[in-house]
């Protein structure tokens, strides 16, 4: 750009007067500097305030955007830059937004002007405003977005037709209306219209453009009838206009829609008949009187049986008179005190005829009718409500019939009375006049919508078709004795085939009608459909039966019982078959009297569970048998309401008998046989080993290598023998423990000589720490045995070159704890549930590899249990596992001061908590928290004396209460309630250790009260 | 002290029977004397004069428990160790064998290769050692 300031304005008075000659906004746009010169138009559409100088782009604030785009044209891209660069713009479309303007749509043109030696290049930009265009643009479209929118909603097909040539256009939907494709219908015009619609509404349809041609209409509307492909002629409503004159004025393309208003028809055409045949009933029932007034009483209508009845004309009453006149005003005042009486406020006048029919009732009522004649009449007179088809009430429809009249026309007018009674026609049930032959004579709406017929169709049959096959003899037979004068009327339940074949269960009342000399005319049906109950009592009927079924078929015994008397109210066949008695003296004696005495403190803690959670948990009693005997049962159960309230208790009792028999046979089976292995066991790893151990001279050395083999099998089966051995002894209570106090030390030391042989054969090197001296009351004997297991099991599960650790320490309250401590793989996660159940072996892949009974840990947890200990362990899967033994388990603390000692329970189980809170209320304060976060908030704000603690716990694990506790209030015991697996740290530092899967609750009390020295473990 | 040279064994069991003769004689040097019953023992005990006697607890016809106490009724056995051998090794029962002058029990299955050292074990503590 050139610095002089004179060439400056040159140049600028040149571009300006360059700019100016063009008519329309136009720009120039020197892409050196990124100045823009405009002209008058253009300035304010750039929001710049002169066009006497030139003005940076920075001075401005421009958006320039594409049509349909958000963003801004990136500075680079706009017209002018783009001219600047040499490109030629033309016809660009682009929207200019400036600061206090809405958005200008223009048409760009520009290109690039060389630079002289005065002046220097620009790109000139003219500009046309199509904002107006645009916008009537988008409306357009989006009308018909809009348009084409309501059109699918509605169904409607469309259609487009030039008027003067003929050629139509329709949509597929119109063609889809009549039933046809538009390929089908082709080739389209307006004939193809003129030739499916009605010949005699086509002339009509024709004669209604004119009107909207000559703009006398702003709309064509008209109905007619088109034949749909099926044959059928349907109703369709047109409607539309003209939109395209032609230059003469003339109307040249009109449009518009067809919707199919057959429905709407048919239901129009439906409402005449019926009122056609309504209106004509009444005229001929000459015999009855019959006047409908309007709400307010005014007469609506007289028929020729009111005119020949009181003598009045049609014409003097409609619309003039109310019933008033026709009555005696005495007798209206009577039956209005009476109303008034009954309902308690004020009914007088008209109100007294139409009372019952204003709340939809009708009724039917004595009246003495005074004639113009001024003559009375004795009249019985039915007031029903008229109802419009929403049912709201419009009217009131009386009859009367002259009580003095002759037989025949009471009849008639009971007939009449009948077909018209507010009751038959409004109401939900089916009713039916039925003829002594059984053809439908009169059927009202409800019926018909219940079979699903239309009226005239269900005349046309007779109930005996509708009736299902198995039904129709008794409703016949029942139909002969009403003829008979045997009954009355009948009820019964019965089914009928709907139109569609499908049976309803309905529920049916007949009564038969007699002329005055008795003989009979016809019958009366009311008709209930009860399906739905019907099918609502079948399904509760098999449900019933089939719990029944299970109830009464069950093995288990399952009783019902009255929860405050203990009485037996419901039992089945399993529950007394084992008891001896008859079912008689059974439901006559409790489960008290069924229960031996020694079994109540369990049958308490049931009823404190009913009472709380609503069950009890499963537990093992006896029942007493007739004979005085017992039988072993499993018995749960769970409290209810039965439908009286009363409290009832549902309980499954097993006899378990059976089982414990079993368990009995098995258990001396196991013995017998491991006894009996034992002697040739013996014999046979004496043989060997006397063989391998070269006492009978040199072998060779393969049938040493097997010899070997053997010999070492037949020390594992001695191993499993004496196993099972032991394991039995514990389970039957036969082994005994000889606890004596004994020199810890030179156990460990004993223990770890007599393993070393193994421990260097398996490769491993076996250490032994702690130096404490202690003595301890133990079965030495039972204590080695764990700890030899412990060891080995260490050892086979350690790598080649590992160290197992045998470690004791002093515990709390004089107590020890001794530990082995491995450095193999861990104890696989899925497994450490079952690790001291019986036959427990970790992941069998490497079963083979690590020899066992499977019998050992449970046999140590059994041992370490009845020496009074605990054993539990801590595992790192890859780091090793840590077993620990505490012997003797938890032992007495101080109790505090206070009568009854507070104890916190920190366990997410909430119902696990309930119970055991319930066991412990008596004698503790027990809260409850569901978390760790919950527990210490209860531990900031009271003080405990006791902390029972799951390990684990929704927002983490139980041992960082402990180390937080453990080191602000040490005295503070804790107990530990959950699985085997119990970090070390914290075994050694609680007060007990308890596990959930094995613990009775009884266990729990008693470790608890131990601790506050309330008495005995 | 005497040396442990002559026991007796009696077992029931052929194959026990075999095992303790190869085990004692061979590994322990032992002069033995095999008998199948109680009644073998008391025919043919005199006479052998053993150091020891070991019985097995679990015998047809005469158990353990009857042949000693027969055998104490035909001969001193104040200097003569009786062992009992038996697979129930609950402690109160080894007392009560203890009681009916038993010295001590081999428990079974016992180790063939240690036997005659547990014997001897045995045979000391009976003499006071």
């Amino acid at each position: 750009m050139p610095a002089n300031s004179d060439t400056t304005k040159h140049e600028y008075a040149q571009t300006l007067a360059l700019l100016e000659q063009i008519p329309s906004a136009a720009l120039a746009y020197d892409g050196e500097c990124d100045s823009f010169y405009f002209n008058a138009l253009a300035a304010p559409w750039f929001g710049a305030n002169t066009t006497a100088a030139p003005i940076k782009s920075s001075a401005l604030d421009i958006r320039v955007r594409k049509i349909d785009e958000k963003q801004p044209i990136d500075d680079q891209q706009t017209p002018w830059r783009r001219a600047f660069n040499g490109e030629s713009i033309q016809d660009l479309e682009v929207i200019l937004s400036v600061p206090k303007h809405g958005p200008r749509f223009i048409v760009c043109n520009g290109r690039y002007v060389a630079g002289t030696e005065q002046s220097s290049a620009i790109a000139i930009v003219t500009m046309i405003d199509i904002s107006t265009i645009r916008k009537e643009y988008q409306a357009l479209v989006d009308d018909r977005a809009t348009m084409g929118v309501i059109l699918e909603g509605t169904s409607a097909g469309t259609w487009q037709w030039n008027v003067q040539t003929g050629e139509a256009i329709f949509n597929e939907r119109w063609a889809q209306n009549l039933g046809y494709s538009l390929k089908e219908l082709e080739p389209l015009s307006i004939k193809t219209w003129i030739e499916l619609t009605h010949p005699d509404d086509v002339k009509a349809t024709s004669e209604l453009l004119e009107p909207h041609f000559s703009g006398k209409v702003s709309h064509y509307n008209v109905s007619f009838r088109i034949k749909h492909k099926n044959g059928n002629w349907i109703w369709m409503q047109g409607r539309g206009r003209v939109y395209q004159w032609d230059a003469q004025g003339k109307p040249l393309w009109m449009a518009g829609t067809h919707i199919d208003i057959s429905n709407i028809r048919a239901a129009e055409e439906e409402t005449r008949s019926s009122k056609a045949y309504m209106e004509a009933l009444i005229d001929s029932s000459s015999d009855v009187a019959i006047i409908a007034t309007n709400t307010d009483g005014l007469v609506t209508i007289f028929n020729t049986g009111a005119e020949t009845l009181l003598g009045y004309s049609e014409n003097e009453v409609v619309g003039k008179l109310t019933p008033a006149p026709f009555h005696l005003e005495a007798e209206v005042i009577a039956r209005g005190k009476e109303l008034s009486a009954q309902e308690g406020y004020e009914i007088g006048g008209f109100d007294v005829f139409v009372f019952a029919a204003r709340q939809g009732r009708s009724e039917t009522r004595k009246w003495t009718y005074v004639c113009k004649s001024g003559e009375h009449r004795s009249v019985s007179l039915s007031v029903s409500p008229l109802r419009d088809s929403e049912k709201n009430v419009i009217g009131f429809l009386g009859m009367a019939v002259d009580e003095t009249a002759q037989l025949a026309a009471e009849e008639q007018a009971r007939l009449a009375a009948q077909r018209f009674a507010g009751a038959f026609g409004s109401t939900a049930v089916g009713m039916a006049l039925v003829s002594l032959e059984g053809r439908w004579m009169e059927v009202n709406d409800a019926l018909c919508e219940m079979l699903v017929f239309t009226r005239d169709e269900l005349l046309a049959t007779d109930f005996q078709t509708l009736t299902h096959p198995d039904d129709l003899q008794n409703d016949l037979d029942l139909l002969e004795r009403l003829l008979a004068g045997d009954i009355p009327n009948y009820q019964m339940q019965k089914r009928y085939y709907k139109k569609n074949g499908q049976l309803i269960q309905a529920k049916l009342w007949v009564a038969l009608v007699r002329d005055g000399s008795g003989q009979p005319l016809h019958f009366v049906s009311q008709i209930q459909n009860i399906t739905d109950e019907f099918l609502a009592k079948k399904a509760l009927q098999s449900s019933e039966a089939r719990l029944r079924g299970l109830f009464d078929l069950s093995p288990l015994g399952i009783t019902l019982m009255d929860f405050k008397t203990g009485k037996h109210i419901e039992v089945n066949d399993a529950a007394i078959a084992p008891s001896g008695y008859s079912r008689k003296e059974f439901m006559a004696i409790s489960d008290y009297e069924l229960t031996p005495r020694e079994y109540d403190p369990l049958a308490k803690n049931a009823i404190d569970q009913l009472k709380s959670i609503g069950r009890f948990t499963p537990f093992e009693k006896e029942y007493i048998r007739k004979d005085g005997t017992r039988y072993p049962i499993l018995v749960q159960g769970s409290l209810m309401k039965d439908s009286t309230g009363r409290d009832v208790v549902w309980s499954i009792a097993e006899d378990i008998s059976e089982r414990k028999r079993l368990d009995r046979i098995k258990n001396e089976f196991v013995s017998t046989v491991s006894h009996e292995l034992r002697t040739p066991l013996t014999s046979i790893s004496g043989a060997l080993s006397l063989i391998v151990g070269g006492v009978l001279g040199e072998i060779n050395e393969e049938v040493r290598d097997m010899l070997k083999i053997a010999a070492k099998s037949s020390e594992r089966l001695s191993e499993l023998v004496n196993d099972l051995l032991d394991m039995d002894k514990l389970l039957a209570g036969k082994m005994e423990l000889k606890i004596e106090k004994i020199d810890l030390l030179p156990l460990l030391d004993d223990t770890v000589d007599s393993m070393e042989t193994f421990a260097h054969s398996q490769g491993v090197k076996l250490v032994r720490s702690g130096n404490a001296t202690m003595q301890i009351q133990t079965d030495s004997t039972r204590l080695i045995q764990v700890l030899t297991n412990l060891l080995s099991n260490a050892c086979k599960h350690s790598e080649k070159g590992g160290t197992v650790e045998l470690h004791h320490s002093i515990g709390p309250e004089g107590s020890v704890i001794i530990s082995v401590i491995d450095e193999g793989k861990g104890i696989p996660r899925e497994f450490r549930t079952r690790i001291f159940q019986k036959f427990a072996q970790a992941d069998g892949s490497d079963a083979s590899e690590k020899k066992g009974t499977g019998l050992g840990l449970a046999i140590c947890k059994e041992l370490i249990e009845r020496m009074g200990g605990v054993i539990g362990y801590e595992s790192h899967e890859g780091k090793g596992s840590h077993f620990w033994i505490r012997l003797p388990r938890a032992k007495t603390r101080l109790p505090p001061d206070r009568q009854s000692p507070r104890i916190l329970h920190v366990e997410d189980d909430v119902e696990f908590s309930k119970l055991i809170k319930l066991q412990i209320r008596k004698w503790a304060n027990v809260d409850h928290a569901y978390d760790l976060a919950q527990a210490n908030t209860k531990i900031r704000e009271n003080h405990y004396d006791l902390i029972l603690l799951d390990l684990f716990l929704p927002d983490g694990r139980g041992e960082a209460l402990w180390e937080s506790l453990h080191l602000a209030q040490a005295d503070v015991p804790i107990v530990i309630l959950s699985g085997h697996e119990v970090p070390i740290k914290l075994a050694n530092n609680v007060a007990a250790v308890l596990f959930k899967d094995e613990t009775t609750l009884p266990k729990v009390v008693s470790t608890l009260q131990h601790i506050f020295e309330m008495g005995d473990p | 002290m005497r040396k442990l040279q002559r026991i007796i064994h009696v077992d029931d069991d052929e194959s026990i029977r075999a095992v303790a003769k190869v085990a004692l004689e061979r590994l322990g040097k032992f002069t033995l004397l095999s008998c199948a019953s109680g009644n073998e023992a008391l025919e043919k005990a005199a006479e052998f004069a053993p150091e020891m006697i070991l019985l097995d607890v679990m015998m047809p016809g005469m158990d353990g428990p009857t042949t000693l106490k027969k055998l104490s009724e035909e001969m001193d056995l104040t200097e003569i160790a009786v062992v009992f051998m038996t697979a129930k090794v609950q402690a109160t029962e080894i007392e009560h064998y203890k009681t009916i002058g038993a010295c001590n029990v081999v428990v079974k299955p016992f180790d063939a290769m240690t036997l005659s050292q547990q014997l001897e074990k045995y045979w000391k503590e009976f003499n006071g050692e």
